[in-house]
């Protein structure tokens, strides 16, 4: 899939080249150029429009990653794995964090590989406009197709860190029912949070340099109050409900449920789902809002 | 006949950005709020620009720099939106704005070729149609699976504007890249330009080799400071702006 994607999809492509040359002009402007600001529908349209391009972004993103380093897209596994090395010795044996019955490695790397996405995404997403400003002098293409194109990128990593997931899970004599389904649903529901924000946070960035210093210690914050590597039920019943309000609290709950056949809490997941909405729509509100003169700033 | 482009009072102001950290936002707020939100200061790289292109014509930009044309350019390219006036365009354009911009320096040639094919705006299987004609034109058949970082810059142009002038839109926009190459290349690339527009396309380009733009336009605009203040005969337009930089009396 690395070598070749360029094979796919290709009956969407040869439709608008083949008409004659010399054919009257259309009577209606096939491009109209007017100082209004974008909206979400029509960038989206735009994007959906310019698809091969979106794939071909996807592609040299998974590309590069596999030309720059030795082990290439092995890191996507290896990073969450050594990760959860490190947990499992300081949390799971050292300080006997309990994991809710299941054994502490799977429980961690669980926890991380939604997290690790989920934070890899942000951050990465972060710095898609500051470092494709040659790009967005050169062609035009909507500006949120980049943290889009990241987020894409991301996906495929947990789709590969997510296979060793199911191994481990083997490895323990651990089988899968139907309910982890609701996994991948999951992991789109952090996507779709991820996308929002990095969106908000790479618009940012281009202003405020600083966001890229600030943005790991929030994102370390941001892990240890999430049930990454501890179970939610250490926290006291009377700060659960604050808890919860952290959206990715009640995606790893859940996402542990559907893997592991232990109770979803619903009401958890709606909160998360509910949050995870209103602070995806805010953040694009305010990418657009910014945004009025994105090429100026390059 | 009807234009294949139409632009209508144009303008463009860009404002002067000052603030690039957290530091600086905070201590410039009271004097932010004082001004009533007026940040720095405001440029007009276009004034009030009108004027129509026919299809099939080839219409040449000049001016000294910063008189407005690349402003100009991103706008018809939707790169940069305008701040007032509209454009009406009745056909695909095709931009290239630099030479190798959309390349990545880790990948092949052959790589190489497709991602910028497809930025430019061809589809994956047009650039693998014309995928021995770009590299046959480039001359660097020998080297399609070597990592770009490793080409000489000529091969490096050549490479880039192979793909390019393989990308037929119906309206081109060439921001300065005609001067590139060697001789031979730089005719080349000409002949590959008349072939395109023998063949109806409509070509709008920017460039200060005043020769390149002689031979090859129809039509001149000359620009200054913003406005469009001749728009006419190649041989006289250019007059005009060597009587502006002091070039001839």
């Amino acid at each position: 899939m690395l070598e070749r994607p360029l094979e796919l999809a290709d009956d969407i492509a040869a439709s608008a080249h083949a008409e004659p040359r010399l054919s009257a002009l259309p009577r209606e402007p096939v491009i109209k150029i007017r100082p209004q600001k974008k909206s979400l529908t029509e960038d989206f349209k735009e994007i959906w429009a310019q698809r091969e391009l979106f794939l071909v972004f996807v592609w040299r993103d998974l590309k590069m990653r596999y030309k720059q380093s030795v082990l290439g897209i092995g890191w996507v596994i290896l990073h969450p794995l050594l990760m959860t090395l490190v947990f499992t010795l300081f949390f799971g044996i050292v300080v006997r964090v309990p994991s809710d019955g299941i054994p502490y490695p799977v429980f961690a790397y669980s926890g991380l590989l939604a997290w690790m996405f989920f934070s890899q995404a942000i951050a990465a997403g972060t710095q898609s406009l500051s470092t494709h400003g040659h790009l967005i002098n050169y062609i035009y293409f909507p500006r949120l197709m980049l943290p889009l194109v990241n987020v894409c990128v991301r996906l495929v990593d947990v789709f590969v860190a997510s296979i060793v997931l199911v191994a481990l899970m083997f490895s323990y004599g651990m089988g899968l029912s139907w309910r982890a389904l609701l996994f991948p649903v999951l992991i789109l529901q952090l996507a779709v949070l991820a996308f929002g924000l990095s969106a908000f946070l790479a618009r940012l960035h281009l202003k405020y340099r600083d966001v890229s210093s600030l943005l790991p210690v929030i994102l370390q914050v941001w892990m240890f109050v999430s049930p990454t590597v501890y179970p939610p039920s250490l926290i006291g019943p009377n700060w659960r409900k604050i808890y919860f309000l952290n959206p990715i609290a009640g995606v790893i709950e859940n996402l542990r449920a559907a893997l592991f056949g232990s109770p979803f809490d619903l009401s958890a997941l709606l909160v998360s789902i509910v949050i995870t909405i209103v602070l995806t729509l805010v953040s694009l509100w305010a990418f657009y809002a910014m945004s009025k003169d994105l090429a100026d700033v390059f | 006949m009807r234009p294949i482009l139409e632009v209508r009072n144009l303008s463009k102001r860009y404002r002067i950005a000052r603030s690039t950290s957290l530091r600086e936002a905070f201590t410039e707020l009271p004097g932010k709020l004082s001004r009533n939100g007026e940040n720095g200061s405001t440029l007009w790289a276009l004034r009030d620009v009108s004027f129509d292109v026919s299809r099939g014509e080839a219409v040449g930009f000049v001016g000294r720099n910063g008189a407005g044309k690349s402003t100009l350019l991103k706008i018809l390219s939707r790169i940069a939106d305008p701040t007032s006036g509209e454009v009406d365009i009745y056909g695909r354009t095709g931009s290239l704005l630099g030479i190798g911009t959309g390349f990545h320096p880790d990948f092949t040639g052959r790589e190489n070729v497709f991602l910028n094919g497809v930025m430019l705006g061809m589809s994956r299987r047009e650039v693998r149609n014309k995928f021995r004609q770009i590299a046959a034109f480039a001359e660097i058949e020998k080297f399609l699976d070597t990592p770009v970082k490793y080409y000489s810059s000529g091969m490096y142009v050549r490479l880039a504007f192979a793909v390019a002038v393989h990308f037929e839109p119906e309206i081109l926009i060439l921001d300065e890249v005609l001067a590139v190459g060697d001789h031979s290349f730089r005719n080349k690339c000409f002949e590959k330009m008349e072939e395109i527009r023998r063949r109806g396309a409509t070509v709008i380009l920017v460039s200060h080799d005043l020769q390149s733009i002689k031979r090859f336009c129809d039509r001149v605009l000359l620009f200054e400071g913003g406005h469009l203040v001749e728009n006419g005969e190649p041989e006289s337009v250019i007059n005009s702006y060597l009587r502006l930089v002091g070039q001839i009396a």
